[in-house]
């Protein structure tokens, strides 16, 4: 899904004499350098947006579980949103999203309504367009930085696509007599430790599972957050999220990396 | 007294100083520009501000222009008849015909499910930001350009719609160079100027974009219930149809610059909701602003070496 006016900005094609078209891009300078250096031109700011009702249900006071409708909800949408931006990528020629920063708004739209927006700076690669897409002949997608780009290329590796993992969970309050036992003491609370430990698991075995599925070597730059968004007490979304990442074809030899010591720090 | 230039005021550290003078620039002096502009976001676009102030649910029909009429226009197309029903009173400026632009074209606004440009407010949005750096490029004259641009947009008054809107930045100039033309204006810090040109590109400008939409609040949403989400598609469409519209302004700037691209770009999304005749509508604004570069004739970027801190 494609408003029109993307659709006309994204289709204009090389209306100057100079026979190419200008790019937007949320690049830093810095970035702008490194991504150029690793051989790619930025093509245009691209985004995806998606806003939704992310639903609800019940959950007892003492039930300590994943709330399915939640996790469905809050990674379907942002899955659309990310969607959207590689479609906007795809058609200015792109073979990559670089610097993609997902968010999330709960507080505009309305009250149950979450704004999930997907933003990043769609490249290509200048000399051999089409050579760092992914294997299958996808966009990738990542939220490294431009600079990161550049390392990770250096380093022998590619990227394949930003890997997500979400899980929305409702832990339970302690009970009567737990809080009773532990009074005063310093004490572990198992079960808030086992719903934290479960929920984290499941975000980051969802992202793995996701990497897997793009035939990945590995995940760089995981995070994994927590946040209650607007659901109060008791329920939490664990994201994981990172960049999936395969080793080059071919390696290049480099030179090596020096060491200096900042005299400022 | 072998010096008896009066001193430069300045915006840089002593770090950007450093970095701008290492590229055989100076400055010449801080410059700024202003402009206080009342918006109106509500009104009927084609006067650009005044007239119905369109909250009231009647009048809601002004609020449509010509070229405002949703992309989804068509799936409902008798947004004139929708619109009488809930709000009332929208019957007499309802009725006109469809997507033409007439004073009261379309009666759309009423309906709950439109999505409307507000053309005049964006408009005046993008003018008030131009007409400041405009300001500022014009103390700047007779320098090479201006770095470290800073856009400070505040309500002055938000109940009476007015905002300020000022720019402040510290003009420069190429050491034994005559400056002809146009100094260019960057968003740059002087270590980022420094960087630019040394990545082979020039600064020639600010890029800017406005969109701003008005969007009907209905769209079936039932806020209460339990059970599985859904996607509010209006909601999303209108979003990225902000964007889109945002960014597609950049793109007519970096035309009429002749630029090749815009970095930095800095994008800020704003959703604004209130009561229309007892339903909720948003008008949901979106601006795009970055530095325009153009690429020049170099040996190529400096190249980039990895160095590991210790």
């Amino acid at each position: 899904m494609l408003a029109d006016q993307a659709l006309d900005r994204l289709q204009r094609g090389p209306d100057r004499s100079a026979g190419h078209r200008e790019f937007t891009s949320d690049l830093s300078i810095e970035e702008l350098a490194a991504v150029e250096e690793a051989g790619f031109e930025p093509r245009e700011l691209v985004g995806g947006t998606c806003v939704f009702r992310v639903g609800w249900q019940f959950m007892g006071w003492t039930e300590a579980r994943e709330v399915d409708v939640l996790s469905t909800a809050m990674y379907e949408s942002r899955e659309r949103a990310m969607q959207r931006l590689v479609s906007e990528a795809a058609r200015v020629g792109a073979d990559g999203v670089v610097g993609v920063h997902l968010d999330i708004d709960f507080d505009h739209w309305g009250s149950g309504l979450g704004e999930f927006t997907a933003l990043g700076t769609a490249v290509r690669h200048r000399d051999r367009p089409g050579s760092m897409r992914t294997p299958t002949g996808e966009i990738f997608t990542s939220d490294l930085s431009g600079q990161d780009l550049w390392m990770l290329l250096r380093t022998g590796y590619r990227p394949l696509g930003l890997v997500m993992g979400c899980c929305v969970y409702h832990y339970s309050a302690q009970g009567i007599s737990q809080w009773f036992g532990n009074l005063n003491q310093n004490a572990e609370l198992p079960n808030l430790t086992s719903a934290f430990y479960t929920a984290r698991e499941l975000a980051m075995d969802r992202m793995q599972k996701e990497a897997l599925g793009l035939g990945a070597a590995g995940v760089v730059g995981v995070t994994v957050s927590q946040q209650s968004h607007v659901w109060g007490g008791h329920t939490l979304e664990f994201l994981a999220i990172g960049t999936a990442v395969r080793a080059m074809e071919t390696a290049t030899a480099h030179d090596p990396t020096r060491m200096v010591r900042h005299l400022d720090a | 007294m072998p010096d008896l230039a009066p001193p430069w005021g300045s915006t840089l550290s002593v770090a950007e100083l450093a970095a701008v003078r290492s590229e055989g620039f100076s400055p010449v002096g801080q410059v700024m520009g202003t402009c206080v502009h009342q918006v109106f976001a509500y009104g009927p676009n084609y006067g650009g501000g005044l007239g119905m102030g369109g909250y009231g649910g009647g009048l809601g029909g002004g609020r449509a222009y010509g070229r405002g009429i949703a992309g989804g226009l068509g799936s409902y197309g008798m947004g004139g008849g929708f619109g009488a029903g809930p709000l009332g009173g929208g019957g007499p400026l309802g009725g006109g015909p469809l997507g033409t632009g007439g004073p009261f074209g379309a009666g759309a606004g009423l309906g709950s499910w439109m999505t409307v440009e507000l053309t005049g407010y964006s408009e005046a949005l993008r003018s008030a930001r131009r007409l400041a750096l405009d300001r500022l490029a014009k103390e700047a004259q007779g320098s090479h350009g201006v770095v470290g641009v800073r856009l400070r947009v505040r309500w002055l008054e938000e109940t009476a719609r007015i905002l300020e809107f000022t720019a402040i930045g510290t003009a420069v100039r190429a050491q034994n160079r005559d400056a002809k033309g146009q100094p260019f204006l960057s968003l740059l810090s002087g270590e980022e100027f420094a960087k630019l040109l040394r990545g082979g590109y020039v600064p020639c400008g600010v890029a800017i974009g406005v969109s701003a939409l008005w969007v009907g609040g209905g769209a079936g949403v039932n806020w209460t219930t339990m059970g599985p989400g859904y996607e509010i598609q209006q909601y999303s469409e209108a979003a990225a149809r902000a964007r889109s519209s945002a960014i597609a302004g950049m793109h007519e700037d970096l035309r009429r610059l002749g630029a090749d691209g815009a970095v930095g770009g800095n994008v800020v999304a704003q959703v604004t909701h209130q009561q229309e005749g007892g339903l909720p509508v948003r008008t949901v604004e979106f601006s795009a602003m970055g530095t325009a570069v153009m690429r020049f004739d170099k040996d190529g970027p400096d190249p980039i070496s990895p160095v590991l801190g210790l």
